[in-house]
């Protein structure tokens, strides 16, 4: 199972947090929690989790998700998700986040709803 | 395994240290397996998503990732069912406390999905307790061609 890999950079204002592979118990859960608690940390507002490219979560992943959501929140930051594959879509769905996170189909989109 | 093993019933037992990143190669043996079964291929990343978070649950929650202690699996098939066992070493739970993690009240809780997504995924689940060892038994009807939905 590939392991969680993670890219950082900026669209205009707004941080895009790329993830990739799998973010799963030991594996990812905890780098994702750090990348975003240390992006609301320095202020960054307008956050974006691109998960385009993640091809497994478990539940450990869905509450790290919640998790950076909850501390972004904290610090009047707004975090949003993008690129969901039909796996995560219907993970969120069944776990009913769809109605917790804005979602978009593409990163444009998500940026896009930040202006 | 002959031709007509495989076409009747599988039985494979695995000890796996409670360490996380074994979880992963029981997760890989287990798909092996069910690669071997007529199982929906539709329906095979959320059955191995439901054997996964039992993994994981008996890794952190039932043996607290002490490497000291195992982790048991079963996987088998028996009268077109596929059924995962799970043991851990650790003292079971109240299953009373199990919530609806997505109530108002619990949605924000980083933690609380899994047993649920199991159950979501999945034909039947039982707790099972067996001589000091605790474990969840899950039950996948083979015959079934698509996932279940929430």
């Amino acid at each position: 199972m590939p392991k969680m890999g993670s890219k950082v950079f900026d669209e205009g204002e707004v941080k895009v947090v790329a993830l990739s592979g799998s973010i799963t118990l030991g594996s990812g859960d905890v780098t994702m929690r750090n990348l975003i608690k240390d992006l609301v940390e320095q202020g960054h507002q307008k956050i974006i989790v691109d998960l385009g490219e993640v091809s497994f979560m478990d539940s450990t992943g869905l509450g790290e998700l919640v998790s950076a959501y909850t501390s972004a929140r904290g610090k009047n930051a707004t975090l949003k998700l993008a690129n969901l594959t039909k796996k995560i879509d219907d993970l969120m769905e069944i776990t009913q986040l769809s109605s917790v996170f804005d979602s978009f189909e593409s990163l444009e989109e998500a940026v896009q709803s930040f202006r | 395994m002959t031709d007509q093993k495989a076409a009747s019933e599988l039985k494979f037992i695995i000890r796996v240290p409670s360490v996380l990143r074994y979880v992963d190669i029981a997760y890989e043996f287990m798909l092996q397996v069910v690669r071997d079964t007529e199982l929906d291929p539709e329906r095979i990343d959320w059955i191995s998503l439901a054997f996964r978070e039992a993994v994981n649950n008996a890794v952190l929650h039932g043996n607290k990732k002490d490497p000291e202690k195992w982790v048991d699996v079963e996987i088998s098939t028996r009268e077109g069912w596929l059924y995962f066992k799970v043991y851990d070493e650790g003292p079971g739970f109240d299953q009373s406390i199990l919530r609806d993690p997505r109530t108002q009240d619990n949605i924000f809780r980083p933690n609380g999905r899994g047993i649920f997504l199991i159950r979501q995924f999945v034909d039947n689940v039982r707790f099972l307790e067996d001589g000091g060892r605790f474990g969840i038994e899950i039950g996948i009807d083979l015959a079934k061609k698509v996932k279940k939905e929430s």
